[in-house]
């Protein structure tokens, strides 16, 4: 943990804008994220937590401003070339292809750098996935497709994960797996930018947090820098 | 006599025979269409332009270079194919994001414009393409003449649709046309080089119409016009078959060819207008078509 600390950050955002068509959605957002760290981005619904993700990814109308990733300036590049960077999305949506079965899906994102989990560990995380291979994509329960859509980016040996709400409408059983299976890849060494509304989910494998608010980051802390009276404020900005 | 007309077996499967062959061609002019309609939403106009390009490409193989009709059933795709990847960097990829209407108008006019091309050089009259040697002659079966060339055009259309829907729903490229055709933006996400794989298959749709040329030029005569004589019932068997689906365009294709063989046998008159009719129909009941997925 200390040494992550000292550590270039993994990734630097820099007075980030973002517009979907005509709307102005991101005010200048600025954070980074430190190699090895899950970070996690608090806020209400419409404070831009997803679009965020989204334009990080790339896949946002139109953004400027700064996104460095890995040393590398990326505000200019297609999402391909994001991806191939070594970032994956884990969108809201899920965006589980209807037109494939599972395990076309698990096989599609294209491999992008070695230390890709191998399938049988993928399947020892996920043990659900591997009795399903052959069902249509849109045939999963919620709580399968959440963990396809995790599955598959742990396959391409992208080690920058961003999970937009990965516990959002799923039963507690779920969530518990969903939060051992990114403590685990934590232990493993990957970097996680989550976004969160369950910040009680958030707390257990959360590092530090930004609270965003209107397009821009409010406010910024650690786990260690939590006590009962901040909780109070937190929880009265994310209107819990 | 049925209709008021004697209607001998020869005369039944003689048109079920012109029927198949017919019913080729359209399966494979829908299927490509199916396939650039479903990766770029585009309806392509040009189609039936370079299926004729197809046609003339096979021509000049033979009259320019010697290459012969087995050259030509490779080379002819590739060259047009070639040039329709061009057209989509160049002219349809500008319009990506806008209403499908300007990727219409803009096909349509390469349309006219091609195919107004090539009038002016070579007339509006045929030229000849023979049959190859290997393929002439008929078979005696008894019940009818079944002419070499056409059990050839039937079986080996059948092959390549076949392997076309068989490479789209089997496979792991398939996988990723499908995966780039339901949702573009995360495919691309993903790693998936999406522009590249909307250009490639905009190439390999035009590839099909060009093969399914080369397959025309021995039966019909090598005319400009030839493509826009079959575009409109292609279009017709597309909407029936269901916009986007590969297996409905194949199915429809052959069974609208029949459809349109029998009535000729039965009742010439309405030959013509069959497919419309059909179309019409299929619209009324079942608009996105009989295996078109209900948005």
């Amino acid at each position: 943990m200390a040494t992550a600390e000292r550590a270039e950050p993994a990734l630097t955002v820099a007075g980030l804008n973002a517009w979907y068509g005509e709307s102005h959605i991101l005010h200048g957002v600025d954070f980074e994220v430190r190699p090895g760290e899950v970070v996690t981005l608090l806020g209400r619904n419409g404070a831009g937590k997803t679009t965020t993700l989204k334009a990080i990814m790339g896949i946002v109308g139109k953004r400027t401003g700064s996104v460095a990733f890995a040393g590398r300036e990326t505000i200019g590049l297609s999402s391909d070339r994001i991806a191939r960077l070594g970032m994956a999305i884990c969108p809201e949506e899920r965006a589980i292809f209807a037109s494939l079965n599972v395990r076309e899906n698990l096989m599609l994102p294209p491999r992008v750098a070695d230390g890709g989990l191998p399938l049988d560990r993928i399947f020892t995380l996920f043990p659900n996935l591997a009795e399903r291979l052959g069902s249509g994509g849109a045939k999963l329960s919620g709580g399968e497709q959440q963990m396809l859509a995790i599955a598959r980016i742990l396959r391409t040996g992208a080690r920058f994960l961003m999970l937009d709400e990965p516990t959002e409408g799923l039963a507690p059983v779920i969530v518990r797996q969903i939060g051992a299976t990114i403590a685990e890849l934590k232990r493993e060494g990957f970097t996680i930018l989550l976004v969160e509304q369950n910040f009680n989910f958030a707390r257990t494998v959360s590092d530090r947090y930004y609270v965003m608010e209107h397009g821009r980051i409010g406010a910024g802390f650690a786990n260690a820098d939590l006590d009962a009276n901040n909780m109070e404020q937190l929880h009265v900005r994310l209107g819990v | 006599m049925i209709f008021g007309h004697v209607i001998t077996v020869q005369q039944l499967f003689g048109q079920l025979l012109v029927g198949l062959i017919n019913g080729a061609f359209y399966a494979l002019l829908s299927l490509g269409l199916a396939v650039i309609f479903g990766m770029l939403n585009i309806v392509n106009f040009a189609h039936g332009a370079l299926y004729m390009m197809g046609a003339f490409c096979a021509y000049f193989l033979l009259h320019e270079f010697g290459l012969n009709y087995w050259w030509a059933l490779i080379g002819a795709p590739l060259i047009v194919g070639a040039f329709g990847a061009v057209i989509e960097r160049v002219l349809i990829a500008r319009l990506r994001g806008l209403d499908p209407l300007y990727g219409l108008l803009l096909t349509f006019g390469l349309a006219l414009v091609i195919q107004g091309l090539f009038q002016n050089f070579f007339g509006a009259s045929g030229l000849p393409y023979a049959i190859p040697p290997q393929l002439s002659g008929a078979r005696n079966l008894g019940f009818m003449f079944l002419p070499n060339y056409r059990a050839w055009v039937i079986a080996f259309s059948a092959v390549v649709c076949f392997a076309t829907w068989f490479a789209i729903e089997k496979t792991r490229l398939g996988a990723y046309l499908r995966a780039a055709t339901e949702n573009p933006t995360i495919a691309r996400a993903f790693g998936l080089n999406v522009p590249r794989m909307i250009t490639l298959t905009y190439g390999f749709g035009v590839g099909l119409a060009a093969l399914a040329g080369v397959l025309a030029a021995p039966i019909n005569q090598v005319r400009p016009g030839m493509g826009a004589d079959i575009i409109a019932v292609v279009f017709a068997v597309v909407v029936i078959g269901g916009m986007g689906s590969i297996l409905g365009s194949i199915i429809t294709g052959f069974a609208l060819g029949v459809v349109e063989g029998l009535t000729k046998v039965f009742y010439p008159e309405a030959s013509n207008t069959v497919v419309f009719v059909i179309m019409a129909v299929v619209l009324l009941i079942k608009p996105a078509g009989l295996f078109g997925k209900v948005a």
